[in-house]
């Protein structure tokens, strides 16, 4: 698989890099590209009808799950975004080019819906959710971000509280068709980073991840050395090298495992 | 006009332990039990810059959130509500309207952090705020929508001062968690491969202080109808997929 377009937090930390990517190694240098000199425009608004979908584990990571994680398995994050954006190239002084190989500045609204279903499918829209919530044959959550917007009067706009379903799903539509006819035209957007093109293996669903980590107990147990066992997971399309760089870490073997980190990673993969 | 730099909605559900872990279980009053939810619809208003997300580990309870801290406005409503064993959802009339057949009982908080005295006038004072009937849900539902457009005048005009708060705003990512939930999902493949029925698994996994839930997951993720099932040895598809998986570990 290729690259990825990963939606993000959009929140940074006083370095300027991505707050929400502070936890992987070599965090600092998850930096959004550059805006550019000047400052791309803004482009036309773009509303993705569909939706973006993750495992809740993977929206965690990028800093999008919201609340109440802690039973997650089987639940899923829909994602829709409405943005004027622009796309840039250029890596940030200091950024890893290899990792975040573009970034979408914007001003906009994003819906998250998180979904538990219990024996079928979930929708992939909005409209999709909000009738399979209504029907009860998914149990779905929602939160709003705005971001960039400088105008407070989406406050009077938002739904009142209540399940999510169909009048609910309508009330967000209408949010998004006010932001996108007003909201858009003020001259007050403050472009922030809010998603980012990366390797798809960065952000892995958790049984993906669980076999990187699997793969790097094992290479320790083995005795393989670090840069080893790491360029192996980055000629495999399965494997996360990160991951497997935070289980050495994690370990403490800088280069070759000790016989102690052996017998740990022994004790873990028992 | 104020500077406003997001604005959050966030509208969910949360079982007693996780409302204990996000601040959310002060509206419980002792009579709480396994069968309590917490419902909570939340908007923030973060005005400026000064606002920054950081994460609190100091404290056992905050471990592992990550909180906004800086000028902001905050409505919260919360809603505890003792079910009887079904979920409560986030249906408040139903809710109110099984308050007032005594099906379930549920109490309320609506409150505003950082607002203006012209906002929070808008709500039923504190000690008006129990019992979440029809009455309660009529004042809420009434309040609410008031409440956040006086906000919105307020902002715009850049007639409140925001003072400085804090509010959770979201589950941090935890590689320790990682390295645990991975040692987990390890296991169920190993008994799937051993063809272990999900029940043995789960016992197995409590030996080991392995985490059960991602246990049952990782089952339910390579065989969806385990936990219909849960006695039987997995079917061949499911041993496959685990073997597989496996394989990519080595």
């Amino acid at each position: 698989m290729d690259d990825v377009l990963f939606p993000i937090n959009p929140a940074l930390t006083a370095d300027g890099a991505f707050r929400a990517l502070r936890h992987l190694p070599g965090g600092e240098a998850l930096k959004p590209c550059r805006r550019g000199e000047p400052e791309a425009p803004l482009g036309e608004v773009q509303f993705e009808t569909g939706t973006q979908k993750f495992d809740l584990d993977v929206a965690v990571q990028l800093g999008i799950g919201g609340l109440g994680t802690d039973v997650a398995v089987g639940v899923q994050s829909h994602v829709i975004d409405l943005a004027r954006y622009s796309t840039t190239f250029e890596p940030a002084e200091g950024g890893d080019p290899d990792l975040i190989l573009a970034t979408r500045w914007g001003a906009g609204l994003r819906i998250v819906i998180k979904v538990r279903s219990v024996g079928v499918k979930a929708q992939g829209s909005l409209w999709g959710l909000a009738a399979q919530a209504e029907q009860n044959s998914v149990h779905a959550t929602y939160t709003l971000s705005a971001f960039g917007l400088s105008s407070p009067r989406l406050l009077t706009k938002l739904p009142a509280p209540g399940r999510f379903d169909m009048e609910v799903a309508s009330q967000l539509h209408d949010i998004a068709d006010w932001v996108g006819s007003e909201a858009f035209l003020g001259e007050d957007l403050i472009p922030v980073p809010f998603a980012i093109r990366a390797p798809h293996w960065l952000f892995q669903p958790a049984l993906d991840g669980a076999a990187s980590v699997a793969f790097g107990m094992r290479a320790i147990q083995k005795g393989r050395p670090f840069a080893e066992a790491v360029q192996e997971a980055k000629e495999s399309p399965a494997l996360n090298p990160l991951k497997v760089r935070s289980v050495y870490q994690h370990l403490g073997v800088q280069s070759e495992p000790d016989q102690n980190a052996r017998r740990r990673a022994g004790e873990w993969l028992r | 006009m104020a500077n406003i730099r997001r604005i959050q909605v966030h509208h969910d559900v949360f079982e007693m332990d996780q409302a204990k872990r996000l601040n959310y279980a002060d509206v419980v009053h002792g009579e709480a039990d396994a069968n309590t939810q917490v419902v909570v619809y939340e908007v923030a208003v973060e005005t400026d810059e000064v606002a920054v997300e950081t994460d609190e580990v100091e404290e056992t309870v905050r471990r592992g959130l990550v909180w906004s801290t800086g000028k902001q406005v905050v409505l919260r409503l919360q809603l505890a509500v003792q079910t009887v064993g079904t979920d409560s959802g986030l249906d408040l009339p139903a809710i109110a309207a099984q308050v007032v057949t005594n099906a379930v009982y549920a109490r309320y908080h609506l409150r505003v952090i950082g607002a203006s005295d012209a906002a929070t006038g808008l709500l039923p004072l504190p000690s008006q705020q129990d019992v979440f009937d029809g009455e309660a849900f009529r004042v809420v539902a009434e309040a609410i929508p008031k409440v956040l457009a006086q906000i919105a005048d307020d902002l715009g005009d850049g007639a409140t001062e925001v003072p400085t708060t804090s509010r959770i705003v979201r589950d941090a990512f935890d590689p320790a968690d990682d390295l645990r939930q991975a040692r987990a999902i390890h296991f169920a493949m190993k008994q799937l491969i051993a063809l272990t029925s999900l029940d043995l698994a789960i016992e197995r996994a409590a030996s080991r202080e392995l985490d059960e839930t991602v246990v049952r997951g990782a089952y339910a993720t390579v065989w969806p109808e385990a936990t219909d099932r849960p006695a039987a040895p997995p079917p061949p598809r499911a041993v496959n997929a685990a073997r597989r998986w496996m394989r990519s570990t080595r």
